[in-house]
């Protein structure tokens, strides 16, 4: 597909929960809960923080697909794909979480 | 201190219509976009066109009115394509559309609400609702508070 886009999908194992696309877009489209824990990896000497995400929203009834988001991650987590057909019958039904975020660009069109 | 406004790409018109319909004559009479860029510093609008010819080749220009009372030519009569574009302007920046023919809302509600797209006019879901951004990352040290961008009471940090 040229010159067009769809849904941005989230991978989810390379996001660091790091808040910059939560703070560049535009339309606060995109929320973000997150936790750290300790990991103590073989051989260091003290445990390392990790993040672990446990929520990412993008809300498609407020984004207008600036691409925001998906330039300024550093972990290319988001990426435009060629999927339209997620419309919904109710407003919150356009709140995308991980699972289905993660479907985008899955299915080939 | 603020940034000179860049200046918008494609000629500057001093008579709106006059200048409009001069690229039109010359086969740019296809409009792509009319839009206003809201400059409050200066106390301007700056009105945006973009028209595009038959072989796909496309022109900026642009003219600046005053912020306070703003008022512009429509050219609804040479370009009808505008009519919708004027109206949505009118009620968004409120900006007065000199000759349109059909000036009323397009957009928004009939109800008196302050003209949206302009810099001054705080959103009222962004008053009713936390900015996503302000919930610290994972393992931030810093105590800075980040602020969403172009909030009014802290200027946009690239304008
Ligand atoms: S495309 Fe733009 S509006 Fe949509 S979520 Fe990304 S930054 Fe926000
Ligand atoms: S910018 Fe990328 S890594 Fe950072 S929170 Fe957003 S998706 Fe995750």
């Amino acid at each position: 597909m040229q010159n067009t886009h769809g849904a941005i999908a989230l991978d989810a194992s390379a996001c660091t929960s790091c808040m910059l696309c939560v703070r560049e877009c535009p339309d606060w489209c995109i929320e973000i809960d997150s936790h750290t824990v300790e990991v103590t990896e073989p051989g260091a000497r003290r445990p390392r923080s990790v993040a672990v995400l446990d929520r990412f929203t993008i809300d498609w009834g407020l984004c207008m697909y600036c691409g925001i988001c998906v330039e300024v991650c550093p972990f290319d987590a988001l990426r435009w794909t060629g999927d339209t057909d997620y419309s919904a019958a109710e407003v919150d039904d356009l709140r995308h979480g991980v699972e289905r975020l993660e479907q985008f660009g899955t299915t080939s069109d | 201190m603020t940034a000179p406004n860049p200046a918008p790409p494609g000629a500057q018109l001093g008579d709106w219509v006059a200048g409009v319909t001069e690229l039109v004559d010359a086969g740019f009479d296809y409009l792509d976009l009319l839009t206003v860029v809201d400059w409050p510093d200066a106390g301007e609008f700056e009105v945006v066109i973009h028209l595009v010819n038959g072989d796909a080749q496309g022109v900026f220009a642009h003219t600046r009115i005053d912020r306070e009372a703003p008022v512009l030519d429509s050219l609804v009569g040479i370009l009808p394509a505008a009519n919708w574009h004027e109206r949505e302007l009118a009620e968004m920046f409120g900006v007065t559309m000199t000759g349109h023919p059909e000036p009323t809302r397009l957009l928004l509600a009939d109800s008196p609400v302050a003209h949206p797209l302009r810099k001054d006019v705080p959103l009222p879901r962004r008053q009713d609702r936390p900015w996503p951004g302000a919930k610290p990352e994972p393992g931030r040290r810093s105590r800075r508070t980040p602020r969403p961008h172009g909030a009014p009471d802290q200027p946009d940090r690239d304008g």
